[in-house]
């Protein structure tokens, strides 16, 4: 009795429960529609208020809490100094994507330093139209000049890197410089010096060798993309910026160009001569990057982060310094000085944001000069503000370094941008780039990778496609 | 009286039932829906795109790759778990020397049984970040103890090289998980009664005669859970890989599976995330658990064997 009784039950309840899932799971899917025209935050436009800020709206910052660590508290100060009413709240957070639920339901934050490892990838904003257009903040008159526009106070490179045709979507506010890396108490010791030219440079790794030294450390498991900055810094440098703009605007043809074929087949030197780290290959960055401060690599190709990121495990004496990579021949395109310098650290301003203008006032006080070069003295890392770079008085060797290289190269800076347009293509060339550092690519192998890669995604209708010039 | 009968139940029922439906049934329900569309994730904006994910998902090589992984997965992870747990139940709870006819472990069979069991106390997080240090080919445990035994150690560290990266990973899990199959054989073992191996042993059997005659046949039952739960854990290995190998198409995507394939392209931060096609490659794996647990049923079902 009992027994079909609970039968009944059971029959009755899934029946009741196939009725309700279907209805409970499009609910639930239509959680992710939502907000409607939201109004903008708007105040009157002056003089001392340019981008027409609400001075009593509330204004909500998010930074990036894993590799800088500040919350920008002299930017703070001067934003509630002009905007006194503004209830002001800056947070730092390490998973940038956890914020996906706020920005799905249209509620994101006014300001974001989208960064870290577990950033949100700009091309799915930029594709749901999801970014305030930023270049109100390029054309407003900067802080410490109001006859000085925001827009000509930045490096180079600043507003290409961060626009999507043509439009200006993100604020990179880090200028990271790329190069080759080494102790200068090491190669002091060995009376080494850093050579310009490709020959001299291998010459240089077999000497390394002879000292018991792995002459060029790199990570496989993370980042043998450092290496593909290297790579392609030669090819710029052998064939002029162009080389790098045909890449990213996926020309056919664009990764066979001889002087990425030159710099491929020198990349693939380090591996066949023995020059690599052994054993790099299952590395991970942090893991590889410590056996070079613990003076058992000679050369690491990275960028400017590294001091700052390696400050812990970098024994007193080490004395980090970079220089840029070396040209591959003397007829190069441009001159031994040429450096890869790249903005990075991208702040956006959320499109549906309650307070677009906040955020950008927001940016433009974090683009004055002082605030840049305090931003520079508590972390480490120079920024995108021209003036600030060459006014700060660096306290450390890398620091010191980055800054005479990028003084020495003056206009010749290159960089490339398809790593952030196109995700997939770049996965691509990484997994080709490790290959060849294992040999289980040669050069020519590996250019036709990438370039498989890149015809496959300007094959693609469903991947979106940019443009720079 | 029924009425109020219904209403008993109910009021039991309610609370789990509702929990189950809000944090299970919905979600998945959900990433069906979700997988027909072509969701970014941040995006307020959706679209259905009907079956255009899953026609992705069928000319995807790293997708291929990555189930033919968890293809291989799914056939050794059972087999080397199961036999050596199996193995080490026998040795410690029958197969020591016979005092008389009464079958006991090895001598210390205690011990080894507390020490089996204890990497499956462990996190798979410690476990993964303690093997990623004993595998590293700077000084690790495991390619210097090769070197001392004479075996090279590939060059490129066994999470280096594409030939060795998915055999070191399988090693990892087989180690993590073959103690609690040594308990749950043991326990096995307990319930067959004792004079069952001790005739056997009065009627001369060997060791071998009484594992695959014996203790194999009556522990069945046991075996068929445990190709279960193993395929299962075979078919998502997703934190293991993770920590392990987070990138793996740095070894040619010798170690990706396919729980892991779908993270990358919901999380990554170096990909334009797309939920939709995540969830595609989520439904696909929920039905090919789905058909692999009924499969499996189904294969290993046999004549119990009925004592007394």
């Amino acid at each position: 009795m009992v027994d079909v009784d609970r039968r009944v039950f059971l029959r009755q309840a899934l029946a009741a429960g196939a009725l309700f899932l279907p209805v409970s799971g499009m609910m639930a899917g239509c959680a992710t529609a939502g907000g409607g025209g939201n109004e903008q935050a708007k105040g009157d436009v002056s003089a001392k208020n340019p981008l027409g800020v609400d001075s009593s709206a509330a204004l909500e910052v998010v930074t990036f809490a894993g590799g800088l660590k500040t919350t920008f508290p002299e930017v703070q100060a001067a934003y509630k100094k002009a905007h006194s009413g503004a209830d002001l709240s800056v947070k730092g957070m390490v998973n940038i994507n956890s914020l996906q639920p706020r920005f799905a339901s249209a509620d994101p934050p006014d300001l974001v330093d989208d960064s870290g490892a577990q950033k949100i990838p700009l091309g799915t904003l930029v594709g749901g139209k999801q970014l305030a257009d930023l270049g109100p903040l390029l054309d407003a008159p900067s802080v410490d000049d109001p006859n000085v526009k925001v827009r000509d106070t930045l490096v180079d490179g600043t507003v290409e890197v961060g626009s999507y045709n043509g439009t200006f979507h993100a604020l990179n506010y880090v200028l990271f410089v790329y190069g080759m890396w080494y102790s200068r108490s090491l190669f002091d010791k060995h009376d080494w010096e850093m050579p310009e030219q490709w020959d001299d440079f291998l010459a240089l790794c077999e000497e390394m060798k002879a000292a018991g030294l792995a002459p060029v450390g790199y990570a496989g498991q993370n980042a043998a993309q450092y290496v593909t900055t290297t790579l392609l810094t030669m090819a710029a440098k052998a064939g002029g910026p162009d080389v790098l703009v045909k890449i990213d605007n996926l020309e056919p043809g664009a990764w066979e160009q001889p002087a990425v074929g030159d710099a491929a087949a020198a990349i693939e030197q380090l591996a066949t001569k023995g020059y690599l780290l052994p054993g790099a290959a299952a590395l991970e960055h942090t893991e590889a990057q410590t056996e070079w401060v613990k003076g058992k690599v000679g050369v690491y190709p990275n960028a400017s982060w590294v001091e700052n990121e390696m400050k812990s495990a970098t024994p007193k004496g080490f004395d980090m310094v970079m220089s840029p990579v070396p040209s591959l021949s003397s007829d190069d395109a441009m001159p031994t000085e040429t450096l890869f310098a790249s903005p990075g650290e991208s702040f956006i301003v959320p499109a549906k944001a309650d307070n677009v203008r906040g955020g950008m006032e927001f940016l433009r006080y974090m683009l004055a000069k002082d605030s840049a070069m305090a931003f520079t003295e508590s972390t480490g890392s120079l920024t995108v503000v021209e003036a600030a770079n060459a006014a700060v008085k660096p306290k450390t060797t890398g620091l010191e370094s980055t800054q005479a290289a990028l003084k020495a190269a003056g206009k010749n800076t290159v960089t490339y941008i398809h790593n952030l347009w196109y995700g997939d293509m770049h996965k691509a060339c990484t997994q080709a780039m490790a290959d060849l550092l294992t040999g289980r690519k040669s050069a020519e192998e590996y250019v036709k990778a990438c370039q498989a890669a890149a015809d496959k995604t300007a094959a693609d209708d469903s991947i979106e496609k940019y443009e720079r010039k | 009286m029924r009425h109020g009968k219904y209403r008993f139940i109910v009021s039991f029922l309610a609370v789990p039932l509702g929990l189950y439906i809000l944090f299970v049934v919905s979600p998945n329900v959900q990433a069906v829906i979700y997988s027909f569309t072509d969701w970014s994730g941040y995006s307020d904006q959706i679209n259905f795109i009907g079956f255009d994910n899953y026609a992705r998902l069928l000319s995807d090589d790293t997708f291929w790759i990555a189930l033919r992984n968890n293809a291989v997965l799914l056939v050794v992870l059972p087999l080397v778990t199961i036999a050596l747990g199996l193995l080490f139940a026998y040795l410690i709870n029958i197969g020591g020397t016979r005092r008389g006819a009464v079958a006991t472990g090895l001598r210390g069979s205690k011990f080894y049984s507390a020490v089996f069991f204890f990497p499956y106390l462990l996190s798979v997080a410690i476990i993964a970040i303690l093997w990623r240090q004993a595998y590293n080919p700077r000084g690790g445990i495991v390619p210097e103890t090769m070197s001392a035994l004479g075996i090279d150690p590939p060059a490129d560290g066994l999470l280096g090289s594409p030939q060795t990266a998915l055999w070191a990973v399988i090693g990892v899990a087989v180690w993590h998980a073959v103690g609690f199959y040594v308990v749950l054989f043991t326990a096995g073992l307990a319930a067959i009664p004792r004079d069952v191996f001790e005739a056997a042993a009065l009627d001369g059997a060997n060791r071998f005669t009484m594992f695959f005659r014996i203790t194999l046949p009556l522990l069945w039952d046991n075996v068929q859970v445990a190709f279960v739960y193993l395929g299962i854990i075979a078919l998502d290995f997703f934190a293991i890989v993770n920590i392990m190998t987070p990138h793996p198409e740095a070894i040619a995507n010798s170690t990706e599976v396919v729980a892991h394939y779908l993270y990358t392209r919901a999380f990554s931060g170096d990909i334009n995330p797309q939920y939709g096609y995540a969830s595609a490659i989520g439904v696909a794996l929920f039905f090919l658990t789905l058909t692999l647990a009924a499969l499996m049923f189904r294969v290993t079902r046999r004549e119990k064997v009925e004592l007394g």
